[in-house]
């Protein structure tokens, strides 16, 4: 896998507050975990931010592998 | 052996009619002489003509009696009521209409047509489509079905795996023109718009269904870009939607390695496609619903999380300094308690001391008191007190010898209450000295 997923990121921040929470993390891991907790916060906000669903089609190229269609946006004419 | 098609046995009984049955006026028709008389084939032939042009397909009722499926593949039974029977055929390439073979002694209704083989001239009610009395033979196909997936372990509820919270592409298998894809589509655009959604189309009605959705959840496997797959279609009749009870299907779903929601829009039944899936819903858009998270919600619930964490950052700070300010209290005390020691130490070693240096200084004055007794006992002053008298030399020394009192040396004579000047006259030294 390349990057954490958006749901990883948000597994680790659930977790890195519940730790946080806990006395008995010493403060310096505590600030570790704080620091993390900010850059995933951070990532996580980035890919809702950047991403933008798609409609696409699956299909099967001349050489057999399989890809999908461009597709067009989420939004416009299916949105209710 | 095949029906015919209608169309052409329609157009068969003037033929037949006019070959065999229809006195020419002439020569004399086929048959109606010793001379004309037809072969058995022509008969039968004659027969086959008649018999299958004369019926449409009809509904027959009966009870079926004698149920054998052929090894060749096609089922034969007899169909039959309080008075009369019927052999009855169902070829394989049909049998795909009907839900599962029969029961012997079940009522059932059967839509056929007559065939009849040239051969023997014998007639058999081909049938197309069977149904038992109460959807008999739809419970019996599903039974079956769900019997052969549970004894495979596939209904067991520890096979479902949950549908992930936050997909970013969902895959749906369905018909690309359907009114399901548009469901999922606007349900799924709306909650939230960052989500991709790929179209596996797949055929979901009709014979070829079935071969159709097994081939899209194959190419979704393979694909593998689909966090989590949506199989399913609008509501129907039943036929419409039997093809999510197919066994084939049902096995396709519980092989994905991708979870899979089940989606058939009917809300009261239970297609077997929802028995094997990781989670059910209701309808298309209920899958919808289950898949995508609502944008806004998840926006909300990073801020939280943000906040918390900072909050907990700052408790997690306050409880830092509490423990160093606690530590330090505590340091100080110790020291305190060390110091307060260590100085009630030294004031009773100092207190020893002195009294140890009193104890020896005073057994020193004892021993001294004493010596001094005994000085005072040995001492010649005493000697003097008892009527002694001492000499002493001028420069000092007692004088204890005659040698020392050489005629005319003066010295000091020591009496007990004072001293006399005194010059030696004369020596005698002892006879035996």
């Amino acid at each position: 896998m390349t990057s954490p997923s958006f749901e990883e990121h948000l597994a680790r921040l659930e977790e890195i507050a519940a730790q946080l929470d806990s006395a008995d993390v010493p403060l310096d891991t505590a600030l570790k975990l704080f620091e993390e907790g900010i850059q995933r916060l951070n990532a996580a906000q980035k890919t809702l931010a950047v991403a933008e669903g798609r409609l696409k089609e699956l299909v099967e190229r001349a050489d057999g592998t399989l890809g999908t269609t461009d597709g067009r946006p989420l939004t416009g004419d299916d949105r209710e | 052996m095949p029906p015919r098609g209608a169309g052409r046995v329609s157009s068969r009984p003037a033929s037949a009619a006019a070959r065999g049955v229809i006195p020419r006026a002439d020569d004399g028709a086929p048959g109606d002489s010793p001379e004309r008389a037809i072969p058995v084939s022509a008969l039968t032939a004659s027969l086959k003509d008649v018999i299958e042009g004369a019926f449409p397909p009809l509904w027959v009722a009966g009870e079926v009696s004698g149920f054998k499926p052929h090894r060749n593949g096609h089922w034969y039974f007899t169909l039959k009521d309080a008075t009369a029977s019927i052999e009855c055929v169902v070829w394989s390439r049909e049998q795909a209409r009907i839900p599962a073979p029969p029961d012997e002694g079940m009522q059932v209704v059967a839509l056929g047509a007559f065939s009849v083989w040239a051969k023997t001239g014998k007639a058999t009610f081909a049938v197309k489509q069977m149904e038992a009395e109460g959807e008999g033979l739809w419970r019996k196909a599903l039974e079956k079905t769900r019997a052969a997936l549970e004894r495979d372990g596939l209904l067991d509820p520890a096979r479902k795996r949950p549908i992930p919270r936050f997909p970013r592409c969902v895959g749906v298998v369905t018909s690309a023109d359907g009114a399901a894809l548009h469901d999922i589509v606007s349900v799924i655009s709306r909650r939230n718009p960052t989500i991709d959604i790929v179209v596996i189309p797949a055929a979901v009605q009709g014979d070829a269904a079935p071969e159709s959705i097994v081939r899209a959840l194959a190419r979704a496997a393979a694909w593998n870009g689909a966090d989590v797959l949506i199989v399913g279609r609008g509501g129907g009749s039943r036929e419409d939607l039997w093809c999510f009870n197919d066994e084939r299907v049902a096995r396709a779903i519980a092989a994905s390695p991708i979870p899979v929601i089940s989606a058939v829009g009917h809300e009261v039944d239970i297609s077997i496609a929802d028995l094997v899936a990781d989670h059910r819903a209701a309808t298309p858009s209920a899958a919808a619903e289950l898949v995508a998270p609502v944008l806004a919600d998840i926006l909300r619930d990073l801020n939280n999380l943000g906040t918390a964490m900072r909050a907990a950052l700052v408790r997690r700070a306050a409880d830092g300094r509490r423990d160093l300010d606690g530590v330090r209290a505590d340091m100080t005390r110790a020291l305190r308690r060390r110091a307060d020691s260590a100085r009630r130490d030294v004031t009773g070693l100092h207190r020893d001391l002195t009294l140890r240096t009193r104890r020896v200084v005073e057994r020193r004055t004892d021993r001294l008191r004493g010596v001094a007794g005994r000085l005072h006992v040995l001492s010649p002053l005493r000697t003097l007190e008892r009527g002694y008298a001492l000499p002493l030399a001028m420069a000092g020394g007692a004088l204890t010898r005659v040698a020392q009192f050489a005629p005319g040396t003066r010295f000091t004579l020591k009496v007990q209450d004072g001293d006399v000047d005194a010059t030696s006259t004369a020596t005698r030294p002892k006879e035996s000295a």
